[in-house]
């Protein structure tokens, strides 16, 4: 019986043409599109090397008797500073031959800049203000004593050099960080847009309920002895063979044309992403148990599919993430797309039993209310 | 002494306030074709969804084959074959793929499943139209298919609801025909109807129905007798009409 059922209504899906083909060409078509339209944004290194910074410093400058330590500070950490006057300074800034321009003058510390991001001179601005914070701590102590004419000893000049020393503290600190690998937009996007396709796998479970309704079979059925579990695992079992085929031939055309990296492990990942093809059939038929209106269903797995991947990442790159953290966990989608793209890019992901517990939530939870409902109905 | 197959006793159907079907009673022989006819309205498909268990009798007993039809269904529905009065046949399915599907669904497998096909096929006249898919089929051949879907687990009771409906007179005939010889064959049918002269030329008992209830039971000439008992060529239709009224359905009628 479940043999007929299943064999029967996998023929009935794969014969829909229209949808399967969608359901194959649909992934290809956005990974090219995205993989072109982020390729210069994503898989970048940046290594910062040394680099240099212009300056001139007035004779009556707050930092005179402290710029010299200052200017070794920067120098172990990679950023030489070279003494030249303003005029020089912009065009050695306008020419890149300097990251920056300073002129430390006789209150205030100016920082000329090139416009737009530049990854250097942010580095060297903030390390300027580390440096700067405890003169400028020191300056205002000084000022508020002489304000109040307390009689204490701060008159002197500040001496970070012998502080430093005695404490062991140095002003600017640059540490390279540990990060992970950042992917290709090909194999990100290659990987993402599979798993957001998968959850239109849903629209199988519709066509087959559509199919039903409009060809009046289910009166047939309900003439026989099949049992409600039967019926389930006759559309659970097709629709998860469908979706698998569907994907698998996105798989292997995105994989074959832009040599999409799936990891170390291939088939660790294409064991999740079968087991996500498995969720997602047994969500949708649960739905069609459920739900007696098709349009209802396909709205809400459109709106689901989207809002999920979007805040999940499918849609994001790296490079915006200004959802914030607490509701991007809230999308299945997120510890999918984690879990898969760190396989790729590391060989590990700490999302990987998340991902595998959420699935195997999705699926048993999936199965039992739509269990449920045709039991309550047949005794109906 | 010929077998009881079916049993109603006092069914009845209520949908909100309205009674479609109303305490009606109904014995069906071993191997005879028992007609139910009425216009439309009368409450002959709702009859027919409640023995097939497709909906459930407000009021009443059904025994089938011996056994309670509410109770011991599953026992029932093997042994019960219904071609519904709505196509219900897979278009993107070939035609042995269709017949596969449902008879499948009684239990047959392998080479009793692919015997059950092909005889099912050969039975309703589509051997040769075996791997034509059902969408590209006439108006009668799905009929046919629809049969075919209905028999091929070869039940011992088999209903057909309106099954002539909207096809050509060469696939009516062909259809009776068939029937016929299942019952020859020894399967017991129930058949209902609005055409006349197929009740009248298949059956051998006949009961009429009218809003929900049997307004008269028995053969053709035991009908006639009970409208005019000195004509006996008065025509089935005749009978009819003298029993259920002129007037158009939308109005409905007190009967004679």
């Amino acid at each position: 019986m479940l043999f007929t059922l299943v064999k029967n209504n996998t023929k009935l899906l794969i014969r829909s043409k229209v949808g399967f083909i969608f359901m194959c060409l649909l992934p290809i078509a956005l990974i090219f599109i995205l993989t072109s339209a982020f390729s210069g944004y994503m898989g970048e290194k940046v290594e910062i090397e040394s680099f240099s910074v212009g300056y001139s410093i007035t004779s009556k400058s707050y930092t005179k008797d402290y710029f010299d330590v200052l200017k070794k500070e920067f120098e172990g950490q990679g950023m030489f500073l070279t003494l030249m006057d303003k005029e020089e300074g912009i065009k050695a800034l306008a020419s890149d031959k300097i990251v920056s321009y300073i002129v430390l003058g006789d209150e205030l510390c100016t920082i000329y800049n090139k416009e737009g991001i530049d990854i250097k001179a942010m580095i060297f601005e903030s390390s300027l203000q580390a440096g700067m914070a405890p003169l400028d701590g020191f300056k205002i102590v000084r000022n508020y004593t002489a304000e109040r004419q307390m009689n204490l000893d701060v008159q002197r000049s500040f001496q970070w050099d012998e502080l430093s020393k005695r404490s062991r503290l140095s002003l600017i600190k640059r540490e390279k960080l540990a990060a992970d690998p950042v992917p290709k937009a090909k194999d990100y996007y290659g990987i993402v847009q599979i798993i957001f396709i998968i959850w239109f796998g849903v629209s199988s479970a519709v066509t087959l309920s559509t199919i039903e309704r409009k060809n009046k079979i289910l009166a047939r059925i309900s003439l026989t002895n099949v049992r409600p579990i039967t019926l389930f695992l006759g559309k659970f079992i097709p629709n998860s063979i469908s979706t698998s085929i569907q994907v698998g031939i996105a798989i292997i055309v995105s994989t074959l044309l832009l040599k999409v990296n799936w990891g170390e492990y291939p088939a660790l990942s294409f064991g999740l992403l079968l087991m996500q093809v498995m969720a997602v059939s047994a969500f949708g038929t649960m739905l069609t148990v459920m739900i007696k209106n098709s349009t209802i269903i396909t709205l809400f797995m459109y709106m689901g599919a989207f809002t999920f991947g979007f805040i999940g990442g499918s849609f994001q790159t790296y490079m915006y993430n200004f959802i914030d953290e607490r509701i991007v966990r809230l999308s299945p989608l997120y510890y999918m797309n984690r879990t898969l793209v760190e396989l790729s890019t590391k060989g590990e992901s700490a999302y990987l039993m998340t991902t595998f517990i959420m699935l195997l939530i999705i699926i048993i939870v999936s199965v039992s209310i739509g269990l449920s409902l045709m039991y309550i109905r047949r005794e109906e | 002494m010929k077998q009881t197959l079916l049993k109603l006793e006092g069914i009845s159907k209520k949908y909100d306030q309205k009674t479609v079907v109303d305490h009606i009673s109904i014995v069906v022989k071993q191997g005879e074709i028992f007609g139910l006819l009425g216009p439309n309205g009368a409450g002959k498909s709702t009859t027919i969804n409640m023995i097939c268990s497709m909906t459930k009798p407000t009021a009443g007993e059904i025994n089938i084959f011996g056994l309670n039809g509410k109770k011991e269904m599953s026992k029932i529905k093997p042994r019960l074959g219904l071609v519904p009065q709505d196509l219900a046949i897979h278009g993107d399915l070939k035609a042995w793929e269709n017949i596969e599907f449902f008879a499948g669904l009684y239990g047959l497998k392998g080479k009793e499943l692919k015997k059950a096909v092909d005889e099912a096929l050969g039975f309703v006249g589509l051997a040769e139209s075996r791997n034509g898919y059902a969408r590209t089929f006439s108006g009668g051949m799905k009929r046919r298919l629809n049969i075919a879907c209905a028999i091929a687990h070869r039940p011992e009771l088999m209903i057909f609801d309106e099954p002539t409906v909207a096809i050509d007179p060469q696939s009516r005939n062909f259809i009776l025909e068939k029937i016929k010889q299942m019952n020859t064959d020894g399967t017991t049918v129930i058949y209902t109807s609005h055409y006349m002269e197929e009740v009248e030329a298949l059956c051998d008992r006949i009961a009429i129905m009218d809003k929900g209830k049997i307004i008269a039971i028995g053969t053709k000439e035991e009908l006639i007798s009970l409208v005019a008992p000195k004509d006996t060529s008065m025509s089935l239709e005749e009978v009819f009409l003298k029993l259920t009224g002129k007037k158009l359905r939308d109005y409905g009628e007190e009967a004679i």
